[in-house]
């Protein structure tokens, strides 16, 4: 609990009431690409956002790495369709990992935060090692004209309210002592959710909803 | 006593609750059940019912009345396969709709879905089965019972039955002994007449002693038959003759024979078989050990069953007695569980004239 809880912390200092999963959306049957994805991005309040394929990012892993890991063939081909984001905020730099999903005619982007370092370029909070469990976050994609898109990220207040009223029928953990909420559904479940209620407008109303313009 | 519906329904009742706490245990996804768990768990038996008491109501009366389990499998097939599709589609897509407050996904695959549809009908289908076993077994408990107190009752009835032959043996025999003493009077033989009454009246009190007795001894019996044949030969004066052997080696004492078995045999071969016959005849009375019976023989060599019949115009006019005797010697079998035999023989010459009757009532040693 206190793993998640310290990772779900770091995704909120970026991204508060965005909804945390334990698991990713993200499997090797659903996840997909699209060119349209990786470039320079800007949002709206004049942030930039580098999103490169990751074998076109630092991430890409050598071949002793893989060896190491004793990765398979479906795991290195999951691997390779992930995006690295990487942003700064706070005088702090953000690597995160995501990945593209395709449910219904509907993009989703899954989020895992990767690394935050500090102006001395030393790991101000890594997952690297895996010394906590990463939790990750979902938001739906959104096209837009003139190489724009809009992430909104999942309402996690609205959706903790839901289940914790007990309205919905998702695994999920909760702490009450440190009010900190975890959905803990497997990614087919996530997949499953989405599917039915990926267009609910009532599960992102009052979320986090992020415009980009590709920077020319 | 509790209304058999009643009992039903409640016993349904107390399955489905049971049931719906062990699935809400299984579905909760908290350390314990919350409102969401309830509600699922409600909405999962909605799909579970329909195919249960579709197979409780219909398919299994059904499958006992034809015995088509090949019909059977199919359909119950088919009402999983329905309704399992039915509920992954509900939780899948339809709960939006009927239920828009509460979110739902369907959290098993159709494999799954259908392994809980088939495990609840096997298991409605055992009690139902086990329950019809037991109604079966108590019916056929109740049956047993019934059925025991109806052989009692026909026993008792037999019984009966056999003691009114007896009481009409009696009065018949009485019936033809004073017919005799009357024609003796009426002959005027007066001193014949007495010692008739005398062995008539020996003879009486042997049969009121044996009055309320199911069975003698043979050894009475023979006594009995000793002295009627003693009456009849004194009322036919010269008319028949007759022979009693009787083998010594015989402990007659412990064969027991239904009062008054033998005696009317021998009337029969005195009035239809010697009296009807013109110049008289001969009755040899023997009594043989065979194969470890007694076999007891009343061998006359008068005009013979048909002629007799002839005489009497017809059936209406058989010995009395005799029919009687048969059913007796039939009543006796049955409700003592004996095996005492009659057989009648017709005796005839090489020409195929009638020379007599031979009457053989076979009886076990012991019985």
């Amino acid at each position: 609990m206190r793993a998640f809880f310290f990772a779900g912390v770091l995704l909120l200092l970026t991204l508060s009431s965005c909804v945390t999963t334990l698991q990713s959306l993200l499997t090797q049957d659903n996840i997909v690409t699209d060119d349209r994805v990786a470039g320079q991005w800007v949002s709206n309040d004049s942030k930039s956002f580098l999103v490169q394929k990751i074998m076109d990012s630092k991430f890409k892993p050598t071949i002793e790495e893989l060896d190491r890991h004793d990765y398979t063939k479906a795991d290195s081909l999951f691997f390779t369709k992930l995006y690295a984001i990487s942003f700064r905020e706070n005088n702090l730099d953000y690597v995160w990992l995501c990945g593209l999903v395709r449910i219904k005619d509907q993009y989703y982007l899954n989020f895992e935060p990767r690394e935050c370092l500090n102006d001395l370029k030393k790991e101000s909070y890594t997952l690297e090692g895996q010394k906590f469990f990463t939790t990750f976050t979902i938001a739906k994609l959104e096209w837009k004209v003139n190489n724009g898109l809009s992430l909104h990220f999942l309402n996690g207040d609205r959706i903790k309210k839901i289940i914790l009223n007990g309205n919905a029928r998702i695994s999920h953990e909760y702490d009450p002592l440190f009010d900190t909420f975890v959905i803990t559904a497997s990614s087919k479940e996530l997949e499953q959710f989405l599917e039915k209620y990926g267009n609910n407008e009532s599960l992102y109303d009052g979320g986090l909803t992020l415009n980009f313009v590709r920077k020319k | 006593m509790i209304n058999k519906p009643l009992l039903r329904a409640a016993q349904h009742i107390l399955f489905w609750i049971v049931s719906f706490y062990i699935f809400l245990y299984i579905f909760k996804i908290g350390n314990k059940p919350g409102k969401i768990d309830y509600v699922y768990t409600i909405l999962f038996h909605f799909f579970i019912l329909p195919p249960v008491y579709i197979n409780l109501v219909w398919l299994l009366p059904r499958l006992r009345r034809t015995n088509f389990w090949l019909g059977y499998f199919l359909i119950n097939i088919s009402l999983i396969c329905l309704f399992s599709w039915l509920n992954l589609k509900f939780f899948s897509d339809w709960s939006n709709t009927v239920l828009p407050g509460y979110f739902f996904i369907s959290y098993f695959n159709f494999f799954q879905v259908t392994l809980f549809f088939v495990v609840y009908l096997a298991i409605s289908s055992l009690l139902k089965l086990s329950k019809s076993w037991f109604v079966v077994n108590s019916l056929q408990k109740e049956l047993l019972v019934v059925e025991k107190e109806k052989a009692a009752r026909e026993k008792e009835l037999l019984e009966l039955e056999a003691k009114a032959l007896r009481a009409q043996m009696n009065p018949h025999f009485i019936f033809n002994c004073l017919n005799s003493i009357k024609s003796l009077m009426q002959e005027r033989e007066m001193d014949k007449g007495v010692t008739y009454l005398t062995m008539f009246s020996k003879l009486i009190r042997t049969l009121f002693n044996n009055a309320d007795k199911k069975e003698i001894s043979l050894y009475d019996e023979i006594e009995t038959c000793k002295l009627y044949l003693q009456l009849e030969s004194m009322r036919f004066d010269s008319k028949f003759s007759y022979a009693v052997n009787v083998d010594e080696k015989i402990d007659l004492k412990s064969v027991q024979v239904p009062a008054l078995i033998i005696q009317p045999f021998i009337e029969n071969a005195i009035w239809h078989g010697i009296i009807p016959k013109a110049n008289g005849g001969h009755i040899d009375f023997l009594v043989n050990q065979k194969n470890g019976s007694v076999e007891v023989i009343i061998d006359d060599d008068g005009v013979g069953q048909e002629a007799s019949l002839q005489n009497k115009a017809g059936l209406a006019h058989q010995s009395k007695g005799l029919h009687l005797t048969q059913s007796r010697l039939e009543l006796n079998n049955l409700l003592q569980k004996k095996n005492a035999q009659l057989e009648i023989i017709d005796k005839k010459n090489d020409n195929q004239k009638a020379t007599g009757t031979k009457v053989i009532l076979t009886f076990n040693q012991g019985e």
